[in-house]
C-alpha cells in the first residue's frame, strides 16, 4: 500500500525540457549583456548624484517669469488630452461592440478589427505622433490624433473585455422582448457595462494627460516643447517650474478621476 | 379555452455541437390558455425546449410552430415580431441592476415600439410610463419604482422581471425555472403570481420546474421530461394517486442515480 502511494506521489522537481533550458540560458545571457551595455559603475552613480544635486540647486528658486506662457501651454496640453480622449472613447464604444464575441455581427469583422486595434496598441504613441506630424503638421492636432489612437487602442480592448462578460442569458432576456440588436445594446450591454466604461475612460484620461506632455517633446503641441526648450537652453529654474506645474495637473487629474470612479463603482 | 393549438412541437430533436442530445423526438400541442408545467431534472432538456420555441436554439430536426407559424422559416424581422408576443421569465431575472426598477420595466416595451429611445424613462411617452407603473402595480412593487434593481431581494427582482414581461403585452409566457434561485416562500409567491396573471390575461404558459411538489400544486397539465424525452403528459386532475406515486418513485430513482454517479 505505502509502496504504491510512494509511486503515485508527484516528484519534488520536474526535469525541465531542453527548450526551457535553452530559453533560460538565452534570457540570462541577454540580461547580462544588457547590464554590460548600460556601463553601470559606482563612479558614474556617484557622479550622477552630484549632477542631480547641481540640477536641483540651479533650479531653485523656480523661475516664474514665463508663467503665463507656460500655463497657456499646460492648458493646451490638458485640452489635447480631453478632446483626444472624448473622441477616442466615443469611437471605442462601437469598435468594442463590433469586436466582442457576444455582440459582433460576424466573427470575421471581429478578428479584422481586433488586429487593427492590436496594431494601434503595438505602435508606441511617439511613433504615431511623428506619423501625424508628417501628415497634418506640427501642433496640437497631431497630438489629438495620437491620443485618439491611443485611447481606442486602450479603451476598445477593455470595453470589449467587459462586454464579453455579459452573459448570454442577459442578451436573450432583451431579445425575447422582440428587441433588435441595437435595442439589446442600448438596454442591456451598455447600461450593464457603464460603470466599467466610466472607470476605463477615466484611466485613459490620466494616461492621455501624461502622454500629451511627452508628445510636446516631438512638437505635437502642448507643454512638452516648453520643457525640452528650457532643458536644452539649460534654464533649469524655468524647467523646474514646468515640471512642478505638470506634477500638479497630473495629481489633480488623478485625484479627481479617483473620486469619480469611486462614485460609479458602486 | 379553445381547441386551437397555439404551440406545437412536431418530432423536435436538438443535438448541441458538443454532441449532447438535449431533445429526442419531442411532440406535443399546447392549447390556448393552458398552463403547462415541464418537470425534469437538470439536463433533462426542459430549458432547451423553451429556448427552441423562441429560436434561441435552432432545432436539429422537426418543426416548432407558434400561432400557426413555423418558427424556423422566419427572417429576422418576422422572428422579432413573434418574439414580442412571447414573454420570457428567467431563473436569474436578468435585470440591469444599476438602473431603476422603473427603467427595467420600460425596457419591456422595446419590441413593441418602432424606435429604441422611447423605451428610455426620460424620453418615454406618458402612456408608456403609466403602463410601466401599472405593470409594476400588478406585481405589487409600484412603491419601489425609483429604486435601483440591484438593491431588491431575489423575489422582488423576479417580480420586476415579470412586470417587464407584462410590459411587452405577451400572448404566451415561458418561464424557465422562475423560482430556482429563490427561497421556498418567495418561490411559492412567484408561482402564484405567475398563475394569477396568466389566468386573468388568459395567457398560455409553459413553465419549467424541477421541484415535484411545486409542479403538482400548480400544474393544470404536467409534462415530465427525462434525458430529452417526454415520459409523461397528463392533466393534473387526471392524476390519480398511483400516477403520483409513480412520479415520486421516478424522481427518487433519478435522485438515487444521480447520487450514485456523484
Amino acid at each position: 500500500m505505502t509502496k504504491s502511494l510512494l509511486q503515485q506521489m508527484p516528484p519534488r522537481f520536474k526535469k525541465p525540457s531542453l527548450w526551457t533550458w535553452l530559453l533560460s540560458i538565452f534570457f540570462l545571457a541577454f540580461f547580462l549583456q544588457g547590464l554590460l551595455v548600460s556601463e553601470i559603475s559606482l563612479e558614474r552613480m556617484i557622479a550622477g548624484i552630484g549632477n542631480m544635486g547641481r540640477f536641483l540647486s540651479s533650479s531653485f528658486p523656480p523661475n516664474l517669469s514665463r508663467l503665463p506662457i507656460i500655463l497657456r501651454a499646460m492648458i493646451e496640453t490638458f485640452q489635447m488630452a480631453i478632446v483626444g480622449t472624448v473622441i477616442g472613447v466615443l469611437l471605442s464604444l462601437p469598435v468594442a461592440l463590433l469586436i466582442s464575441k457576444n455582440t459582433t455581427p460576424h466573427p470575421l469583422i471581429s478578428s479584422v478589427l481586433r488586429s487593427i486595434v492590436t496594431l494601434m496598441r503595438t505602435i508606441p504613441d511617439l511613433v504615431w505622433a511623428l506619423i501625424f506630424i508628417i501628415s497634418v503638421g506640427l501642433g496640437p492636432l497631431a497630438g489629438i490624433f495620437t491620443i485618439v489612437i491611443d485611447t481606442i487602442a486602450f479603451c476598445a480592448r477593455f470595453f470589449s473585455e467587459r462586454i464579453e462578460e455579459v452573459d448570454r442569458g442577459s442578451l436573450d432576456a432583451m431579445s425575447s422582448t422582440g428587441a433588435g440588436k441595437f435595442g439589446v445594446y442600448a438596454s442591456m450591454v451598455i447600461p450593464v457595462c457603464f460603470p466599467s466604461f466610466v472607470a476605463t475612460s477615466l484611466f485613459s484620461v490620466e494616461k492621455a494627460v501624461r502622454s500629451a506632455v511627452i508628445l510636446g517633446l516631438v512638437g505635437a503641441g502642448g507643454i512638452g516643447i516648453e520643457l525640452s526648450t528650457a532643458m536644452s537652453l539649460m534654464k533649469y529654474d524655468e524647467a523646474f517650474t514646468i515640471i512642478l506645474i505638470i506634477f500638479m495637473v497630473v495629481v489633480v487629474v488623478e485625484y479627481t478621476s479617483g473620486r469619480i470612479r469611486k462614485r460609479f463603482l458602486l | 379555452m379553445t381547441d386551437r393549438a397555439i404551440i406545437e412541437f412536431q418530432n423536435v430533436s436538438k443535438t448541441y455541437s458538443s454532441g449532447t442530445q438535449a431533445l429526442k423526438n419531442i411532440s406535443f400541442r399546447a392549447q390556448e390558455g393552458e398552463a403547462i408545467i415541464l418537470l425534469g431534472h437538470n439536463g433533462s432538456g426542459k430549458s432547451t425546449l423553451l429556448r427552441t420555441l423562441t429560436q434561441f436554439e435552432p432545432v436539429t430536426n422537426g418543426t416548432v410552430i407558434f400561432q400557426e407559424t413555423n418558427m424556423q422559416m422566419l427572417n429576422k424581422k418576422q422572428l422579432r415580431a413573434l418574439r414580442r408576443k412571447i414573454g420570457f421569465v428567467f431563473q436569474n431575472f436578468h435585470l440591469v441592476e444599476n438602473l431603476s426598477v422603473f427603467q427595467n420595466v420600460l425596457f419591456g416595451a422595446l419590441g413593441r415600439l418602432p424606435l429604441i429611445f422611447p423605451s428610455f424613462a426620460p424620453l418615454a411617452a406618458q402612456s408608456e410610463r403609466m403602463k410601466a407603473m401599472a405593470c409594476l402595480d400588478r406585481v405589487g412593487l409600484s412603491h419601489l419604482a425609483a429604486r435601483r434593481a440591484g438593491q431588491l431581494s431575489g423575489g422582488q427582482q423576479q417580480k420586476v422581471a415579470i412586470a417587464r414581461m407584462l410590459m411587452q403585452d405577451p400572448e404566451i409566457v415561458l418561464a424557465d425555472e422562475p423560482v430556482a434561485s429563490l427561497d421556498p416562500k418567495a418561490g411559492i409567491e412567484i408561482m402564484q403570481l405567475l398563475l394569477e396573471i396568466v389566468r386573468e390575461k388568459k395567457l398560455t404558459m409553459i413553465c419549467t420546474l424541477h421541484q415535484l411538489d411545486l409542479a403538482i400544486n400548480y400544474a393544470e397539465r404536467l409534462i415530465a421530461l427525462r434525458d430529452g424525452e417526454i415520459i409523461m403528459d397528463r392533466r393534473n386532475k387526471d392524476l390519480n394517486s398511483a400516477q403520483l406515486n409513480w412520479i415520486y418513485e421516478n424522481a427518487k430513482i433519478q435522485t438515487a442515480k444521480r447520487g450514485a454517479q456523484a
